[in-house]
């Protein structure tokens, strides 16, 4: 029998400041953590939202704002849960410290950001990044729910950080995902994301060794899909085929009434959420609940799915799902999905997830107890 | 998830200009990635799945999915059925070539506006995803960057019963290392499989 994956802690640093209960209590009242960017310069016709970090958290100064987010998670998890302790660290990264891309040695920005953080751990530490765009968080959790499941490992630290530099912010410019104005995922008048800053670190244990450990177990990995669309180098398939198919994998062994509700990706991005929207209709033809954090948090990319994990463990335990934040009127397909208000969950199990440039689609299934 | 036992099909590296399969010795020189990437087109039968604007996509995507195609025809599985075929990138460089490329265009265009196809290029998965694309891919792809060559044998492990076939892709710059691999009960585990991998040069 498989050992189960735990969720023994989880925390966060988004534009709602530090730790999961503010995004939370943000997402629920609807509010959005956008405000002008003041980090880089902004030409007069671009767009001028991102969800930045707190500058008192986070100074749009800082040298290295990866590193600094990054250890302002881990130094506060230290005391819990001692660095050295950990047998494995699971990245999920695009670029990393970006910031420092011309860097004299010539070094991948993703990987500098990990050489610098690797010194905090034990050099017997197994360090692997998990780098699948936008997919990259549901990827590296999946990946370490598969070890523990297997009994390879029993404790493993699953980080990741993303933010809004400009050379993100002109790449999705280039690529006209970024709205102009709001971000409204899953609204009939969606037109675009808006990006944000955001890190995040779950800690998953085996069962046995979060019992033995005393340790809280604040939601299970229960399940996960990984699946690629093979359709297009930086758009999904319309259709939603493999997306679906994902969302299966990830259900397999639950039955549906189970879901209590859906994490979805919703960028804002036509492309995405009408790809979501018909994975979804395929796959829950009778409607659920689903509301995307993008619309609050802004598009957090590779750190995507680590934040909605922590969310998934927050709203399991609420028993509540949050409203979709800027939603007006339901875009076409979305009216059985989402919702301006908070909803009592229809089920105590959580789907999540994470769509990426390529076509890589990555699902999750996080339940209370894994029963 | 069990652990993994795989046959390696065969493999193909390829650096300044030149290939060599990894079962045959001598070195063969080409003349340019777009001109070997229609060559390979034309001497060999492999059905695109979905032919992409290629020569936008890059050269260090162009390098991976031209070797690939090449091994694909040297091992006689140019019409196979890539539907359950999984990629894995490996390696340390992830997408720095790419993320040089698109800032360098940016900044010498006076920091108006990026290229969208240049911007693609900047991440570790777009030659995998490119190849997973004219092959038609839906297993899992992603890149994964291990502290110790070793590690990779987890990620192996992992892809062992969720796929019929994987491709492991180590893209450099100017170099790239590409093995076509098959679970296979009675081949070698993921840890000698990943030990026998030819590094890209």
């Amino acid at each position: 029998m498989s050992e189960k994956a735990c969720i023994v802690y989880s925390d966060m640093l988004t534009a709602y400041g530090h730790g999961p209960e503010r995004c939370m209590e943000a997402l629920y009242a609807g509010r959005p953590g956008f405000r002008e960017i003041t980090r880089f310069p902004v030409g007069e016709d671009s767009p001028k939202l991102a969800a930045c970090f707190p500058v008192d958290l986070v100074p749009d100064t800082e040298e290295r704002p990866a590193e600094k987010a990054m250890t302002i998670l881990l130094d506060r998890m230290d005391n819990a849960f001692p660095l050295s302790g950990f047998p494995a660290v699971f990245w999920a990264l695009t670029q990393g410290e970006i910031s420092l891309l011309d860097n004299a040695e010539k070094v991948w920005t993703a990987k500098l950001l990990e050489r610098e953080i690797a010194k905090k751990f034990s050099p017997e530490t197994r360090s692997t990044i998990f780098s699948a765009s936008c997919a990259s968080g549901n990827i590296a959790l999946a990946r370490a729910a598969a070890e523990i499941e297997a009994g390879h490992l029993d404790l493993i630290l699953v980080a990741g950080c993303d933010l809004v530099s400009e050379f993100t912010f002109s790449g999705f410019a280039s690529v006209h995902a970024v709205t102009p104005g709001i971000c409204r995922p899953y609204d009939l008048h969606h037109d675009g994301l808006l990006l944000g800053d955001a890190a995040g670190v779950l800690v998953l244990a085996s069962e046995e060794k979060a019992e033995k450990s005393g340790w809280e177990i604040l939601a299970v990995l229960e399940g996960y899909g990984i699946t690629t669309d093979a359709y297009h180098a930086a758009a999904p398939d319309p259709e939603g085929c493999q997306m679906a198919r994902a969302m299966e994998m990830a259900l397999a062994g639950c039955p549906k009434e189970k879901i209590g509700g859906i994490i979805g990706h919703g960028t804002g991005t036509v492309l995405n959420d009408d790809m979501e929207i018909a994975a979804l209709n395929k796959v829950f033809p009778e409607g659920g609940l689903l509301a995307s954090v993008k619309g609050g948090t802004g598009h957090i990319l590779a750190a995507s799915g680590l934040i909605q994990a922590s969310c998934a463990a927050e709203v399991l335990a609420r028993g509540e799902f949050f409203p979709q934040t800027s939603l007006d009127t339901p875009q076409k397909g979305a009216e059985k999905f989402v919702s301006d208000r908070a909803c009592p969950l229809r089920g105590e199990k959580l789907l999540t997830v994470n769509a990426g440039f390529g076509g890589l689609n990555a699902v999750l299934r996080i339940g209370r107890s894994g029963k | 998830m069990s652990k993994g036992k795989w046959r390696i099909a065969g493999g193909i590296l390829f650096a300044h200009g030149q290939y060599r399969f990894h079962d045959e010795p001598e070195w063969k020189k080409i003349d340019s990635i777009p001109s070997f990437y229609r060559q390979v087109l034309e001497h060999t039968a492999i059905t695109i799945r979905k032919q992409e604007k290629f020569f936008r996509i890059g050269e260090q995507s162009a390098i991976a999915v031209s070797m690939a195609l090449e091994l694909l025809a040297h091992i006689g599985q140019a019409n196979a059925s890539f539907g359950e075929t999984a990629i894995l990138g490996y390696g340390t460089e992830g997408s720095h070539t790419g993320n040089r490329i698109y800032w360098q265009d940016y900044a010498e265009n006076g920091k108006v506006s990026g290229k969208g196809h240049l911007f693609v290029g900047t991440l570790s998965s777009t030659p995998l995803c490119q190849l997973a694309l004219i092959l038609g891919c839906h297993a899992p792809v992603y890149y994964a960057s291990v502290s110790q060559k070793s590690f990779l044998a987890s990620e192996l492990d992992f892809l062992a019963d969720k796929c019929k076939s994987a491709f492991l892709v180590e893209s450099k710059p100017s170099s790239c290392s590409c093995t076509f691999l098959c679970p296979s009960s009675s081949g070698l585990s993921s840890q000698e499989a990943v030990s026998s991998l030819e590094d890209a040069p």
